[in-house]
């Protein structure tokens, strides 16, 4: 006999709304806990930035169809809508790849405890610092574009869970 | 998992070779003038040498969360609340 958590977990899982739903919790929150170094400390933060990658290559994943038609949309965009979600899109994907390379660049943990040396550059300390400071309001805008659906599966997922 | 694990090899390695690459193009970045001008001139994060504030641990744990909160959820709103100002004027015309 099947209890509700595994038919609640099944039903998630077969769903491409609720799996994308659970994964991008799974990265926001993964993402809140890189962006605080102070509070996990350097090697925390270096280690947990090399993990973070798999949520974010997941996320891409389960946004393939959305990747591979975007330039396609955006030729065929009527609203501004709808082109403002794919520089949006596009630009917090090279920010956050770019913090994320900064973020090597200027390592202190990750890169020597793995036999690199790394000689860090003031620029590169800069450029993550000001980059990571920047893809905070970059992605409090895309979730505002998103805002609509995040709410709906919040209901679904509730109703799920009483039901 | 099955949305995730649709294709997920080619497609993560297709993913993980552009980022490689555009990745490796923001590398070049250190090569340009503005790069050479913050590395001849320096750059520090926070004030140096002035020890440690005196906040109590638990605040100091909490507040770079608070601080991400507050960047990601401040523009959240603002441009919820654009958002809606506009649709209420749109809807009345």
């Amino acid at each position: 006999m099947k209890t509700s958590a595994t038919t609640a977990k099944q039903s998630w899982q077969d769903n491409l709304q609720k799996t994308r739903f659970v994964m991008d919790t799974i990265l926001l929150v993964s993402f809140l806990i890189v962006l605080a170094p102070q509070s996990t400390g350097i090697v925390l933060h270096e280690w947990l930035s090399l993990v973070f990658l798999i949520p974010f290559v997941i996320h891409i994943l389960l946004h393939w169809h959305w990747f591979l038609s975007s330039f396609k949309q955006l030729m065929r965009a009527k609203t501004l809508r709808e082109r403002y979600n794919f520089v949006l899109n596009y630009t917090l994907y090279l920010l956050m790849l770019f913090v994320l390379v900064s973020g090597f660049l200027v390592s202190v943990a990750l890169f020597p405890a793995l036999g690199i040396p790394l000689e860090i550059q003031d620029f590169w300390s800069k450029m993550h610092h000001d980059s990571a400071t920047l893809i905070m309001p970059i992605l409090g805008l895309h979730l505002a574009l998103h805002f609509r659906w995040i709410k709906t599966l919040i209901v679904q997922m509730k109703k799920k869970a009483v039901s | 998992m099955k949305f995730v694990k649709k294709n997920w090899k080619s497609r993560s390695t297709i993913v993980v070779g552009i980022s490689l690459l555009v990745g490796i193009l923001m590398i070049a970045l250190e090569q340009t003038q503005f790069a050479i001008d913050i590395n001849s001139a320096g750059w520090h994060h926070g004030g140096e040498g002035e020890g440690r504030p005196n906040i109590p641990g638990a605040v100091l744990f909490i507040l770079p969360f608070v601080k991400a909160l507050a960047l990601i959820g401040v523009p959240l709103l603002v441009a919820r609340l654009i958002v809606n100002i506009i649709g209420l004027f749109t809807r009345k015309r």
